[in-house]
């Protein structure tokens, strides 16, 4: 059985699904973005047909299990070729989607397919999903209004954080002067939102399945503040479980990432949900098997679409 | 209807539809005391706004209709230093893309975030459109080089050319097909500016009134398939562009007069 790995195979959770997967006996194929069209090609037809290439090995697609993606945002040109800053733009734009259609297009798994949660590059928009589904989401604006900021800052007894509107990685502070001052002299719209007490919760979810891992934190961003952060397994309520599942499967995710707050009243405050999330930094500490349910998950038999 | 009705229209000053739909809309709205702000794109992130996840605010007051003429990559963010633009715009449209989403607001286009986050790319309107059942062009994806009929279709743009040598087509992952652009026609508010509107034409003007986006060219294939859709399109003549907007201006007021 074939499994592939597309993208940045220099990244770690691709080298690790790759691990697995040879570990349980599956050929695993390499198609490095950078190498198509040297080491690897491909052809399929619109009915989902046809066949991929690798070294001096051409075998049909139907053979192949499963995808594991993971894109680099700065690929490389292919080795040899040079071009102009204009250029270089246009190619590694035309690969990307070209990629991006293979990948929509394949009929065999695919983690994750690229239109899937991709409403996680608008935080608002996100919340305002993750709220119509049920999930208890902690109030929010977005704004790049001052005076609306500050209301809304008081409204919640000055408990609340920051972050970043779109998709691009920044790290959570709390609602302070200098945020204010920056609001005051013109900034972007940001999303303030309430801050909720409590440990943090990441939920992966996999298919139907659920790994719950708690990590306790001093900081308000455990991302970015290591020290004396804690990873542990942890166990959610089923109906929580059931609800990350259907709605990340509803979004066309093989897997995804939540972020709960849980409170000390044992309440999960949802603040999003990855399409593309770190596993590697919860599965290592906490020994949750999210990387083996991913392999599970990429060479089941099923019904392609 | 509430008092004090706004209407935003975000478009560059060279937009003779967003221009149309104002001149439509300032002889409706006088009657009704409401106001039309129009906002340059690249002004965006001048515009104070507060957004929830029913509520939107623009200088204060609760729009009931965006005529929104951005594309991606569009400039939203002028002002900001060159090092942070990128971050800047990103930031502008991740609130505006949930504000069209808004059920209380009348918006011309909203748009689903995988479409936008795929550059509205006529890539993405496939995958989009193929997933609600609406026929596309049939396409072949990487080495095409052995099929002479077929031309390349760059994804980001609509002008079909020849295959490249096996080498490029490989090395690209192209998109290539034999069809042609037969024929297109614009869709209004789900309907199909056309005499004789063909299935497909009608299913991918339903599926995109009801996704909310209100104005689009469709352009299909001998073979009744959508090859793209161009959600900011040319006109053909004054008279379809007047046509359109007094069409889209007419939508805008009786969604405020229903409010």
């Amino acid at each position: 059985m074939h499994i592939c790995l597309l993208g940045d195979l220099e990244d770690l959770a691709a080298t690790y699904v790759g691990w697995i997967a040879r570990q349980s006996g599956c050929t695993v194929l390499e198609l490095a973005e950078g190498a198509l069209g040297i080491a690897w090609d491909y052809e399929l037809d619109d009915s989902g047909h046809g066949t991929l290439r690798v070294g001096n090995t051409r075998l049909r697609w139907e053979t192949v299990a499963g995808v594991f993606v993971r894109m680099n945002p700065e690929p490389p040109l292919p080795p040899g070729l040079t071009l102009d800053a204009e250029y270089r733009f246009g190619f590694l734009h035309e690969r990307r989607e070209g990629l991006h259609q293979l990948l929509e297009r394949l009929p065999c798994a695919v983690v994750n397919r690229p239109s899937a949660g991709r409403s996680n590059a608008s935080k608002p928009y996100q919340m305002a999903e993750l709220e119509a589904a049920g999930f208890d989401v902690p109030r929010w604006i977005a704004s790049n209004s001052a005076e609306a900021v500050l209301a809304f800052t008081t409204e919640l007894g000055g408990r609340a954080i920051y972050k970043a509107s779109s998709g691009l990685r920044s790290r959570v502070r709390r609602v302070d002067a200098q945020l204010i001052e920056r609001l005051q002299a013109g900034s972007t719209p940001t999303v303030v939102q309430e801050h909720v007490p409590g440990i943090d919760v990441r939920v992966h979810t996999v298919e139907r399945r659920a790994f719950a891992c708690a990590v306790s934190s001093d900081g308000v961003d455990y991302r970015f503040e290591h020290q004396g952060t804690c990873y542990e397994r942890t166990s959610i309520p089923e109906e929580l479980a059931e609800q990350c599942c259907a709605f990340a499967m509803a979004s066309g995710l093989v897997l995804a990432g939540f972020d709960f707050r849980r409170t000390p009243g044992d309440e999960y405050r949802c603040l999003e949900m990855n399409p593309v999330p770190s596993f590697l930094p919860y599965e290592v500490p906490s020994g949750l098997p999210i990387g083996a349910a991913i392999v599970e998950a990429l060479t089941r038999q099923r019904v392609h679409r | 209807m509430a008092a004090g009705e706004l209407v935003v229209i975000v478009a560059p000053p060279s937009d003779a539809f967003a221009a149309a739909v104002v001149h439509c809309l300032r002889g409706k709205l006088a009657r009704v005391m409401a106001r039309v702000i129009v906002c340059e794109p690249k002004n965006l992130v001048e515009l104070p706004i507060v957004l929830d996840s029913r509520r939107f605010e623009v200088d204060g007051a609760a729009p009931c209709a965006i005529v929104w003429r951005v594309t991606p990559p569009m400039l939203l963010s002028v002002g900001i230093s060159a090092e942070d633009q990128a971050f800047a715009d990103a930031e502008v449209v991740a609130a505006w893309l949930w504000a069209l989403n808004l059920p209380a607001i009348y918006s011309v286009n909203r748009y689903p975030a995988s479409v936008w986050y795929g550059g509205l790319h006529w890539s993405a309107w496939h995958t989009w459109l193929r997933a609600r059942g609406v026929y596309v062009t049939a396409l072949h994806l990487g080495d095409a080089s052995a099929n002479r009929k077929q031309r390349w279709i760059p994804f980001h743009s609509h002008i079909a050319s020849p295959v490249p040598d096996a080498t490029a087509a490989a090395a690209l992952g192209i998109a290539a097909s034999a069809a042609e652009p037969a024929l297109s026609v614009l869709a209004v508010a789900g309907d199909v500016l056309h005499p004789t509107p063909s299935p497909t034409m009608q299913a991918a003007a339903a599926a995109l009134n009801a996704s909310g986006v209100v104005l689009a060219r469709l352009t299909l294939d001998c073979d009744d398939r959508v090859l793209w859709v161009d959600t900011t399109p040319g006109f053909d003549t004054d008279e379809q562009l007047s046509r359109v907007a007094h069409r889209v201006a007419d939508e805008i007021h009786a969604h405020l007069l229903a409010r």
